[in-house]
């Protein structure tokens, strides 16, 4: 067992997460040094582009990656709060085999997850097939009512009868705001609107009463208005079951309603860590200060041209050396900034930044030859 | 009042168009009933503006830009497009809507398509440049060599490099495959250009690189956009005019900045007030909008959008607003549009 001490407000520490895949072209580094905290009843918001490592983060928590994938190094410990006598333990998920039992209790128990909505296709921002699948229930079968489903996944996670679980089902139907649940239990997920089936998997999700709920692109396939009910509900059962919230995304204006705290992720590392607010008005990265430039905004863009991020998130095998972002950096330092490794430090307004301009031995020696 | 297309400036002018798909049920297929996916919908188009399109999945609002430039055939309505093939001043009006088949393809060349999806509409079996080319080909203005040159110069002008002509649509990221589309898009020089979600599949920093190109490309070409997105924020950054539909129906058409600031219709309040910020120190005040998107084929009586308001009275259950001039290029289908006070974002 890890012998950290945690600060009694977080709920799971992620230090220095690597996982690596293996495909034929060789070996993929998804995650290289991923450093992140999770609050108790806060929702922390994961943005970056594809490819940046957010849904490998997720899976890595859920020990859910796929059979070529693995987690070559790194901590995730997670503070159990034990209900009956209030002690807490802290437990190393990396180092809990998927199968497990203890990992069987985690997930779907304290630690659930919900994805993009998969039966609606507006936004194919995904690449399909990522995250169906797998060893539990993540998405609804079309040839079952939604109660069976909800009754089997609710009686397997707490442990109860079936019937017992079917009514379960109907008052988690009636919170996540569907009408009619007693009708809708027997209903086919195709008899649903994609909102709906969004809060079905809420409420599968929620009804062992998970510590984390790790939302990944939740709203992503939902139409704006679809998706400001998912998001209100989301943040009205925090408040009423008080889980903490992973919140992963690539809509800046979404995270900025939801999340209290936000990690920029880009070529599987965190690059900035810190509140919304600093993220937002203080941005330390230059990689998020761009991604914040290159947004359209309303009200805010008239005749003008929107500030682009040069070039493209690299592909896996041509990750350039130093710190990954350098080759499309604004401020970079030539002979610096891809030669070394940038750790996150604190900068800013409290956040931590992964920038050599806030690595103060760097700036030292720049300033010094400048001089000479 | 709104432009008609008598001006000259005017490209393409709808005149209730409606476009219905039959339900069919049963062994001999009969029809029982339709989906109105466009019911009655009027717009027009000025020559070198962006007609932005917004709406919610399932509105109509794909179908209406298909059938404006009859890539389905329209159920009723007029379709006026200016053709300006001949190269005189004016150009000269056609019914895109009742034109028979045969004189529509060389009015083809005057409209093009972007798709949404860069990889499912891009064959794989063909390189770029036959990609680029096939327009010219299948107007029979493929010259051999010196279309190369032609299409060498579509790939520069949408930030591809020459050495990419030989090369397959695998080869390439999201963002350039929609560069791809783009520059087929170009290649027969049209004036009209449908966006269908353009960069909806794309990420931020790719998306904020093919808006800008985009608009450049707009200035270079002297182009006319109509683009149909549900990215009200990339909507208003690229459009000089927006039209809300829902269910089938226009429900309000203003220059941008008017129709966000001073919206005149519910619907596109509760709509704008659902579109999420990037600013957490000023959250919009939601309105709550209440229910389902309505069954198109089984649409509620009066305004459609009567169930979901909150502002609703007796007349909106009974009798459809049709689409009024409220103010100076503005219009908007809301029996209270004069009456109400909406609120827009700041």
């Amino acid at each position: 067992m890890a012998t950290a001490v945690l600060d009694s407000e977080v709920l799971l520490d992620i230090r220095d997460l690597q996982v690596h895949f293996d495909v034929r072209r060789g070996t993929v580094r998804a995650l290289e040094g991923v450093n992140f905290t999770i609050r108790k009843s806060k929702t922390l918001g994961v943005i970056g582009e594809s490819g940046s490592g957010k849904s490998v983060t997720a899976r890595a928590i859920m020990q859910l990656l796929a059979k070529n994938g693995s987690i070559v190094s790194g901590e995730m410990l997670y503070n159990r709060q034990r209900d009956d006598s209030g002690d807490s333990e802290l437990i190393d998920i990396a180092q809990q085999p998927s199968d497990s039992q203890l990992m069987r209790d985690l997930r779907g128990g304290e630690i659930a997850m919900i994805f993009q909505e998969p039966m609606s296709s507006l936004t194919p921002v995904y690449t399909a097939g990522l995250h169906i699948g797998e060893s539990i229930q993540l998405h609804l079968k079309p040839r079952q009512t939604v109660g069976d489903q909800m009754a089997k996944a609710i009686a397997r996670q707490n442990r109860i009868p079936r019937e017992e679980a079917r009514q379960i089902a109907v008052e988690m139907l009636d919170k996540v705001g569907i009408p009619r649940p007693e009708e809708r239990v027997v209903s086919y997920p195709h008899e649903l609107s994609g909102g709906q089936r969004q809060r079905v998997m809420i409420a599968i999700a929620l009804s062992c009463g998970p510590k984390l709920l790790i939302a990944d692109e939740p709203t992503t396939a939902l139409d704006v208005t679809t998706q400001a009910q998912i998001n209100d509900l989301m943040l009205d059962l925090q408040e009423e079951f008080g889980m903490a919230i992973m919140y992963i995304t690539h809509d800046l204006g979404v995270i900025a309603e939801m999340a209290e705290d936000i990690a920029v992720m880009y070529l599987g590392r965190i690059v900035e860590q810190g509140t919304t607010d600093a993220i937002f008005y203080n941005p330390q990265h230059p990689y998020t200060r761009a991604l914040l430039r290159s947004i359209p905004r309303i009200g805010q863009t008239e005749g003008s041209r929107l500030e682009v991020i040069e070039g493209m998130v690299p592909d896996p095998f041509s990750i350039p050396t130093g710190c990954p972002f350098n080759n499309r950096c604004p401020d970079v330092m030539p002979g610096i900034c891809d030669a070394r490794m940038p750790e996150l430090l604190t900068a800013g307004d409290g956040q931590r930044a992964a920038c050599l301009l806030h690595d103060p031995d760097t700036m030292q020696e720049v300033t010094r030859a400048r001089v000479h | 009042m709104p432009a008609s297309i008598e001006d000259p400036g005017v490209l393409l002018e709808v005149r209730n168009l409606k476009k219905y798909f039959p339900i069919r049920k049963g062994l001999l297929r009969k029809v029982v009933g339709h989906i109105k996916a466009v019911d009655d919908v009027s717009f027009e188009i000025r020559k070198g503006e962006t007609l932005g399109l917004v709406g919610e999945s399932g509105c109509g609002k794909t179908t209406a830009a298909r059938t404006a430039i009859r890539l389905y055939d329209p159920t009723d309505g007029a379709v006026l497009f200016r053709s300006h093939a001949n190269g005189s001043g004016d150009g000269e009006v056609y019914d895109l809507a009742t034109l028979p088949l045969r004189e529509m393809k060389p009015l083809r060349r005057e409209i093009a398509m972007v798709f949404q999806d860069p990889i499912n509409s891009l064959n794989p079996r063909m390189s770029v440049s036959d990609i680029v080319r096939e327009p010219l080909r299948v107007h029979g203005l493929d010259l051999g060599r010196e279309t190369d040159e032609e299409v060498q110069g579509l790939l520069s002008a949408v930030g591809l490099r020459p050495e990419h002509m030989e090369r397959y649509p695998h080869e390439f990221s999201g963002g350039q495959r929609q560069r791809i589309g783009i520059a087929r898009a170009l290649s027969l020089r049209p004036s009209l250009i449908l966006l269908d979600e353009p960069v909806s599949a794309l990420d931020v920093s790719i998306q904020a690189q093919t808006l800008n190109l985009l608009q450049d490309l707009q200035e270079e070409f002297d182009l006319t956009y109509l683009f149909v997105a549900h990215d009200l924020s990339v909507v208003e950054h690229i459009s000089d005019r927006v039209a809300v539909m829902y269910v089938g129906r226009m429900v309000e058409v203003a220059p941008k900045r008017e129709l966000y600031t001073n919206p005149r219709h519910p619907y596109t309040e509760a709509l704008l007030s659902a579109s999420p910020k990037p600013d957490p120190r000023n959250p919009t005040v939601r309105i709550p909008l209440i229910g389902q998107v309505p069954d198109p084929s089984n649409p509620p009586s009066g305004c459609y959008f009567h169930p979901r308001c909150q502002y609703a009275e007796d007349i909106c259950r009974t009798e459809t607003p049709p689409l009024m001039t409220i103010g100076e290029d503005h219009a908007s289908a809301c029996h209270f549009a004069d009456k109400l006070e909406l609120q827009g974002m700041q």
